[in-house]
């Protein structure tokens, strides 16, 4: 019990703990639309761009997630115009990434602020966590979960297939900016507990979970929400016992799940091949 | 009745389309042939509202707006979605239906009776990937209806699938058509068409004849729309298209 407990005798636990669990949900919910455009990448990509955007805004007295906000907007604009040049859009991200990230590594390595500490901003750091940021987690899930709760068909319709829905009446270019906008939600507000590497892991692993179990896109999403949540709060708790970073954490905690599940539909799969 | 006035469209320097008149009634299946480059593709998305006309119009005559329900080629990343028939097939209610994530009860209701019509209500729960062929095109359907239409569009409906599903596409667009939905599809296979629709409309940038199989597939026609030499023979009433003997490319 002393586990569960101990952690909350610090202040910061609580905090992290609000901000983890809403980032699980918003993740863990929008996860299986990343996971059905099989656009991994552009999660990766965008997060990894924030870096850049983070670190400039620092160093020009701008607050953290306004930089990230702007990064993570400018890196979508400038992926879909690569992208429309004619370019694969797995290089479109690979290339506008990797740029703005060398960006900020770059800005990161020669400052000196104390705020762009490089692991905290790879990784995360729970550590880091004060009110303000539990005021914007909050009001930005608000808002993500409504724009969720009101697009969440005809967002589904465009994924499925863009010419149908957009025949049957669906807006679906503006469905692809409400995915942007959603994407670019959960990386910058995931950027203080998980840092910018491993928000794409958090994105990713609930829905491949849920999907291994589940058969309907309703059930998968509504398990991936539960999962994230799941994992985010296991993760931390291991974080603070272990004295390891909260994204890793998670992330380790999402990816065990996954193996297990992966392992239990194989051999779920084998048996009813050997019966045969 | 749906009406296109002298739609034409170009691609920058590109005249695709051009002087295509026509109209579908209500209750009509309409077959659209023609070769590749031939437009069908362009009409298609003309239709679908992709593509606005540089010249024309399109207007649905008795004065409702143009609602389309859109059979597309069946493909194999839409199939792989981690969907039930009943969860996709809802999805063509998505544009008015309630802002919420759930259906309501009489789109439920309306969803299962049309699976029930299509004969895949016993599949409602079945994944996507787990169809036939046949079943698959059903589902498809049956999402286009569940949009509510007054004109089905179907893509190539009969390209990639056996002999026994192409019968089981003719019974259902012919089941629509006798529910009243206008039903104009798209397809490569001339003597398919020839065969079992009642109307034809021969597609090359324009339109080169439009009318009943007996009376528009001649040899001269299909010469004009395709480029290629054929004779067209009768069999039972009904014209069919052969590859023209001696006469060469």
């Amino acid at each position: 019990m002393n586990y569960l407990t101990e952690p909350f005798q610090y202040d910061f636990f609580g905090r992290a703990l609000i901000v983890t669990i809403l980032i699980g949900a918003l993740a863990g919910a929008i996860g299986p639309f990343v996971l059905v455009r099989r656009m991994a990448y552009i999660g990766q990509g965008m997060s990894q761009s924030i870096l850049g955007g983070v670190a400039l805004g620092v160093t020009y007295g701008l607050d953290l997630y306004f930089g990230a906000a702007v990064a993570a907007v400018v890196s979508a604009a400038l992926i879909y115009f690569v992208r429309n040049q004619g370019l694969p859009i797995d290089t479109a991200i690979g290339i506008v990434a990797s740029t703005l990230f060398a960006m900020g590594v770059a800005v990161v390595s020669s400052s000196r602020d104390r705020r762009l500490n490089s692991t905290n901003l790879l990784f995360g750091n729970v550590l880091g966590v004060e009110t303000s940021d539990i005021i914007l987690v909050v009001v930005v899930s608000a808002i993500a979960g409504v724009i969720l709760f009101r697009f969440y068909k005809p967002l589904l319709a465009a994924t499925h297939n863009y010419s149908v829905a957009n025949a049957h009446g669906v807006k679906a270019q503006f469905m692809e900016i409400v995915f942007s906008a959603l994407l670019a939600m959960v990386v910058v507000t995931a950027l203080r507990t998980l840092g910018v590497l491993l928000v794409a892991a958090t994105l990713l692993i609930p829905a491949a979970t849920a999907t291994l179990t589940f058969r309907s896109f309703a059930q998968i999403t509504v398990a991936s929400t539960a999962l994230g949540v799941a994992f985010s709060i296991i993760g931390l708790f291991i974080s603070f016992h272990r004295n390891i970073a909260s994204g890793p954490a998670i992330v380790l905690v999402g990816a065990s799940v996954f193996a297990l599940n992966l392992f239990a539909s194989g051999a779920t799969l084998k048996k009813g091949l050997l019966q045969r | 009745m749906i009406e296109l006035s002298q739609i034409g469209f170009s691609y920058e320097n590109t005249r695709a389309l051009y002087d295509i008149s026509t109209s579908f009634s209500p209750g009509e299946l309409v077959g659209i042939i023609g070769p590749s480059g031939a437009g069908k593709t362009t009409l298609l998305r003309v239709l679908l509202g992709e593509l606005t006309p540089t010249e024309g119009k399109i207007r649905n005559v008795n004065g409702e707006p143009l609602a389309i329900g859109y059979v597309p080629q069946i493909d194999a990343g839409e199939r792989s979605f981690p969907l039930t028939i009943e969860e996709m097939v809802l999805l063509g209610a998505a544009s008015y239906s309630a802002p919420q994530p759930w259906f309501s009860v009489r789109e439920k209701r309306e969803c299962r009776s049309i699976l029930d019509r299509l004969g895949i209500y016993e599949l409602r729960n079945n994944r996507l990937d787990e169809l036939s062929g046949g079943q698959f095109q059903r589902a498809l359907i049956a999402r286009a209806l569940m949009s509510r239409p007054n004109l089905v569009l179907l893509d190539e409906p009969t390209s990639g699938i056996d002999l026994k599903t192409l019968r089981q596409v003719l019974d259902l667009v012919e089941e629509l058509r006798t529910e009243g939905y206008t039903v104009v599809l798209t397809t490569h296979d001339l003597n398919w068409v020839a065969a079992h629709l009642p109307r034809v409309v021969c597609l090359n940038r324009t339109i080169i004849a439009d009318g009943a199989p007996a009376q528009v597939l001649t040899s001269d026609v299909v010469k004009e729309t395709y480029g290629a030499d054929v004779d067209v023979v009768f069999h039972g009433g009904k014209p069919v298209v052969v590859e023209a003997i001696g006469k060469g490319n």
